[in-house]
């Protein structure tokens, strides 16, 4: 079914709104969250959540890219999720390091900068837009998507170091213009 | 009061635009040789066989910006090739084939010509016949081959190749010998019901495909210049340039590697006058003579070009222990990879220019291209003390200037200034660095050093009093 059918249903609260967005994107949507969670059950949580969020937001909403509306949705839960998670104890590697590297991003600002984290996100934009175009994606497939870092070395036919080092220049270069961007330099 | 900025959520809310893209499947390029997989069949001994599918509906084409030849479909690149076609969209049916010769591009000696096939001969074979008809005359093919991409078995999701073999197909069809002038052409194609039937002559279902064409548009397509240039690599090594080809879909150099220290592999990787990023694969090598071959898909000079920058790169199996890691992430040394196997790459000599000249055709008319001008073109060596203090008194504008006149000493990039610095001699011991550095919003910096001092300065910030000063050191 495409997207605006299903948005309609959304719409017009009818009960094949859910059926119709899981049957859709819930292998997308597993994808995100298994990618962070690697655990069937909090990845299905993810999913239902999703699909309860969908329908809280649907109206007013109509987004114009489902899918990435959706993802976005699952991407949040499965973060807040294996924030609650791990708090405590330490995760095993590829989930602590995606979340680590993440970390290393997340700045202090003061709270009388009301407009900072609007500025901020429109700094990340026109960094991710003046990447070279696979840089970009493997920083996108990386911290949105949240693939490991193999998945994504195999997508780019790399090897992981290759992959490493590019992100790691450019968490560098953001954090760089980020940290311009907040002290106002 | 402070609030945290907390990454992983707002990096969530970018553009959807730049999640959809990143969600689309990843369209590679090709920059080294290992990956390519193509392959020449020497003579017309030797029969290329495809299998064809069941007959079902023609695969659906990406949508990819600019493309609007069949050719440049199959081949997936954004180059616009209609330019250098033919269009000839002729369609033949015969005992259950349909045929269809979209469109040929003639370059060199190479016929490519891009066709569809539809059978419901589930074990349909349809190769090009082992000669074309050029003025009525059959001129035997040295080389043909199915340019069609084909899964290598490493894509993912890849299932067997018949799997992926699609109705559309690229030829290209190798002609030993042209004749001078050319008016028409005639390509043959064969097509068999069943592999047993390739036994026998009388089983043949042969198609047939006749188009006009003019010289002066095959000439055009063909770009041809001979060189006796020597270019210092370092170590005593040189580099000889003899020849260049480009076509609109290939191209090739001609080189001689000589004082050659250790047996490597090389590779040509550059930049053309109109900003194509260029390269060069070793296709064939015999002693010190290399043939450098370039790739539409791979990175290839425009035929429109006035000349092309390149830089050869040499790469060599190391040993673990002979290996040095090229960076060091999170206490984790990074090794260059390729393939699984360990390799060094590292440039030779300089970056250098080949001048390449095109006729322009009769109906334009702008000014024949200087060929001296290029041939004797020499690039400066290093800046003088009086042009550095020329460039300090223009002040920022010197961002914008173009250094490429000047032979670059390095190019790294520099892990503190997160940038690429681009480095220039200048005499009495000083360099000049060029920094390109995102954070200052494209414009790049340019800062003058001196060698075994620390400190530098901003060439376009600084005072002339702080120049003479510096330039005192």
């Amino acid at each position: 079914m495409e997207d605006t059918a299903i948005i309609d249903l959304f719409w017009e609260r009818k009960e094949a709104a859910i059926e119709e967005l899981s049957g859709k994107y819930s292998g997308y949507c597993y994808k995100i969250a298994w990618n962070l969670l690697m655990n069937h059950e909090d990845s299905e949580e993810c999913l239902n959540d999703t699909w309860l969020s969908a329908w809280n937001y649907m109206p007013p909403k109509r987004p114009s890219r489902l899918a990435v509306f959706v993802g976005r949705i699952t991407r949040g839960l499965a973060i807040d999720c294996f924030r609650k998670k791990h708090a405590a104890k330490r995760p095993d590697a590829h989930r602590a390091d995606v979340c680590f590297e993440m970390d290393e991003l997340s700045l202090s600002y003061t709270i009388e900068e009301q407009m900072a984290e609007k500025k901020l996100l429109e700094e990340i934009e026109k960094f991710l837009w003046k990447l070279p175009k696979a840089d970009r994606d493997i920083f996108i497939r990386r911290y949105w998507y949240l693939d490991p870092i193999c998945e994504i070395a195999k997508r780019h036919k790399a090897s992981a170091g290759c992959i490493k080092t590019n992100l790691c220049r450019n968490r560098k270069k953001l954090f760089r213009i980020l940290e311009q961007e907040v002290m106002g330099q | 009061m402070k609030k945290e900025f907390d990454f992983a959520e707002v990096f969530g809310n970018i553009d959807d635009k730049l999640v959809e893209e990143a969600g689309k499947e990843w369209q590679r390029t090709r920059m080294q040789a290992f990956y390519l997989y193509r392959r020449r069949i020497a003579g017309a001994a030797a029969a290329i066989v495809f299998v064809i599918l069941m007959a079902g509906s023609p695969r659906v084409q990406a949508a990819v910006k600019g493309i609007v030849t069949k050719i440049g479909q199959i081949w997936q690149v954004e180059k616009d090739l209609s330019p250098y076609a033919e269009i000839i969209n002729k369609e033949q049916e015969k005992e259950g084939f349909t045929v269809t010769l979209h469109e040929v591009i003639l370059a060199d000696h190479k016929i490519y010509a891009s066709v569809t096939i539809h059978t419901e001969e589930p074990e349909g074979l349809f190769v090009p016949g082992e000669f074309v008809t050029i003025n009525g005359e059959k001129q035997k093919l040295s080389t043909y081959t199915d340019e069609t991409p084909v899964y290598d078995g490493e894509w993912e999701n890849a299932g067997s190749i018949e799997d992926k073999i699609e109705p559309d197909h690229v030829f290209m069809l190798e002609v030993k010998d042209l004749p001078e002038k050319i008016t028409d052409i005639r390509l043959h194609f064969l097509a068999y019901k069943n592999a047993e039937d390739l036994l026998d002559e009388k089983n043949e279902i042969a198609f047939d495909f006749g188009f006009t064409v003019t010289s002066e548009e095959l000439a055009w397509n063909t770009l041809k210049m001979s060189y006796d240039k020597t270019f210092p690599l370092g170590e005593g090594m040189e580099l000889k340039i003899k020849d260049l080809v480009i076509t609109p879909v290939d191209s090739r150099i001609e080189a001689e590697i000589l004082g050659e220290k250790r047996e490597a592999e090389y590779y040509l990787e550059g930049i053309d006058s109109l900003g194509n990023q260029v390269f060069y694969y070793p296709e064939s090598r015999n002693g010190s003579r290399i043939t450098f071959a370039g790739e539409l898909s791979v990175g290839l000079p425009a035929i429109e070009c006035d000349w092309m920058e390149l830089r050869l790169y040499h790469y060599w199996a190391v040993s673990e222990e002979e290996q040095e890691p090229i960076d060091v992430v999170d206490g984790e040394e990074i090794m260059a990879d390729l393939e699984g196997q360990l390799m060094n790459q590292v440039y030779l000599g300089e970056k250098f220019r080949l001048a390449v000249n095109r006729g322009e055709p009769e109906d334009y008319s702008d000014e024949p291209f200087d060929v001296e001008e290029w041939d004797n073109f020499v690039w400066k060596s290093e800046f003088t003390i009086q042009e550095v203090k020329e460039l300090a008194a223009k002040g920022e504008e010197i961002s914008d200037l173009d250094f490429s006149g000047y032979q670059l000493y390095e190019n790294r990039w520099d892990d503190e200034q997160e940038a690429y610095v681009d480095e220039y001699e200048v005499e009495q011991g000083f360099r000049l660095l060029v920094i390109d550095n995102m954070v200052e919003e494209e414009k790049k910096g340019i800062h003058l050093v001196k060698d075994g001092e620390e400190g530098f300065l901003d060439l376009r910030h600084a005072s002339a009093k702080e120049v003479e000063e510096f330039l005192k050191k």
